[in-house]
């Protein structure tokens, strides 16, 4: 409880240091987003469990699913393997990876049939095998109710549960170097940087970039938002700094943070 | 005293959930320029072509129609929207979300697409990327070949929806 505590201090003043700057924020003229309502849907929780484990190991994980639907709703439970082909994650059916670990997956129960209203809980037991070649099993929920009648198409809803594992300390991150998109009348400057996991466990690289004076004055900061990566995982992100910038020379400096440590990186730009 | 009271118990509830406890919601919405969901803002919607011809006749409000050398195709946008939890905006692990989607019967004549993705009976990725909380459109589309002879064409799409 006390660590959640200073946890939820730093995010503010984390938060409050990065609002920096030494001009004022562009206008945005994008319209403003409302708020909007909760939709009378489904809900899973949780949606990501991150396990940390050995190979051979079991463990049992509770997933609540709630039909907030008018509905009746039947849902069937599947496992697939999550695996990255060209950086990219494919769900692979149960038993068709090898190494997999959704083969083992023993849902408890199989199906489930809610009302609407209703919550159901569906306890999913997965082992390690002892030479794993993945790191997560999605755990879906897939919905086979179709509204009643005689439409062209019907839309059914289903929702599934990520669960990673961390099955050792090995960490890589390849950080290639950032690239810059200079500011102009109508955008703002954008820093933008590739990364992929290298190594054979997931990672949440997160961090921040820091917009330095030449003299090494610090201008203003934004937070990178964390991402998961799996192993093979590919990721562009593009971080945008929201202050306009005064004529002159500057260093964009990126610092990620994961697992593994942290990796800085930084690129010289001249604004005219 | 009183409000103090209420974020000591919504820091409790948070702190009993875990820092990894992300719920998901997902809804099938009318895009305001495509044809109306029956079920609309809920997790399970339609909708009906009605009767439609490659050639004259009229086609639903929303729904586009464009014709090929051997086939024709009816097209219209769909809004999907999947949110966290309220208490989970404090989840700083899963900030987008990955969509497929599949055919729930195998159809071997007609094309079922959402966006540029065939569907088929077999899961295919429509986005790895998505953002919560944002209504998004997804420009879905049947083409149905001149070969094909006149009569009813049904289906269900299973979409699904998996945080990143």
């Amino acid at each position: 409880m006390q660590c959640k505590c200073v946890f939820i201090a730093m995010v503010l003043l984390v938060s409050v240091l990065c609002r920096a700057s030494d001009v004022p924020k562009k206008l945005d003229t994008r319209a403003p987003q409302q708020p909007q309502p909760p939709a009378p849907s489904l809900a899973l929780s949780p949606a990501v469990i991150m396990v940390k484990a050995q190979p051979g190991a079991s463990s049992t994980h509770p997933l609540t699913m709630t039909n907030l639907t008018g509905t009746r709703f039947r849902f069937v439970l599947e496992a697939f393997d999550v695996v990255i082909q060209g950086g990219k994650r494919v769900f692979v059916p149960a038993g068709e990876t090898e190494g997999g670990i959704a083969r083992s997956a023993i849902f408890d129960p199989p199906a489930i049939e809610l009302n609407p209203g209703e919550s159901a809980q569906v306890k999913i037991t997965l082992t390690v095998p002892a030479e794993p070649k993945v790191r997560a099993v999605a755990a879906i929920f897939h919905g086979q109710t179709a509204l009643p009648g005689k439409g062209t198409l019907m839309f059914t809803g289903s929702l599934g549960a990520l669960i990673t594992y961390n099955l050792s300390e090995k960490i890589a991150v390849r950080v290639d170097a950032p690239a810059i998109s200079a500011q102009t009348e109508s955008s703002n400057l954008t820093v933008s940087e590739h990364l992929e996991n290298d190594g054979p466990e997931p990672v949440i690289p997160k961090g921040t970039l820091a917009i330095l004076k030449n003299s090494g004055e610090l201008v203003g900061r934004v937070a990178i938002q964390p991402h998961r990566l799996l192993p093979g995982e590919e990721f562009d992100y593009a971080v945008e700094y929201p202050h306009n910038l005064r004529p002159g020379k500057y260093r964009a400096m990126v610092s990620l943070e994961h697992e593994g440590g942290v990796q800085t990186s930084n690129i010289e730009f001249e604004v005219r | 005293m009183r409000a103090f009271g209420l974020v000591l118990a919504a820091l409790l509830l948070w702190s009993s959930r875990g820092l990894a406890q992300t719920t998901l919601t997902v809804a099938f919405i009318s895009d305001p320029s495509g044809i109306s969901l029956s079920g609309s803002g809920t997790s399970s919607a339609s909708l009906s072509f009605g009767t439609v011809q490659a050639f004259g006749g009229t086609s639903p409000t929303g729904v586009a129609k464009s014709v090929a050398a051997n086939s024709w195709t009816l097209s219209t946008p769909i809004d999907v929207q999947v949110q966290k939890g309220v208490l989970d905006l404090l989840d700083i692990f899963s900030t987008s979300y990955t969509m497929t989607a599949r055919l729930q019967a195998a159809d071997v004549q007609n094309t079922w697409k959402l966006h540029a993705v065939t569907l088929s009976t077999t899961n295919a990725t429509v986005t790895s990327t998505g953002a919560y909380s944002s209504t998004v459109a997804h420009s879905f589309s049947l083409t149905v070949p001149f070969s094909a002879s006149a009569g009813g064409i049904s289906n269900t799409i299973n979409i699904t929806v998996i945080a990143n």
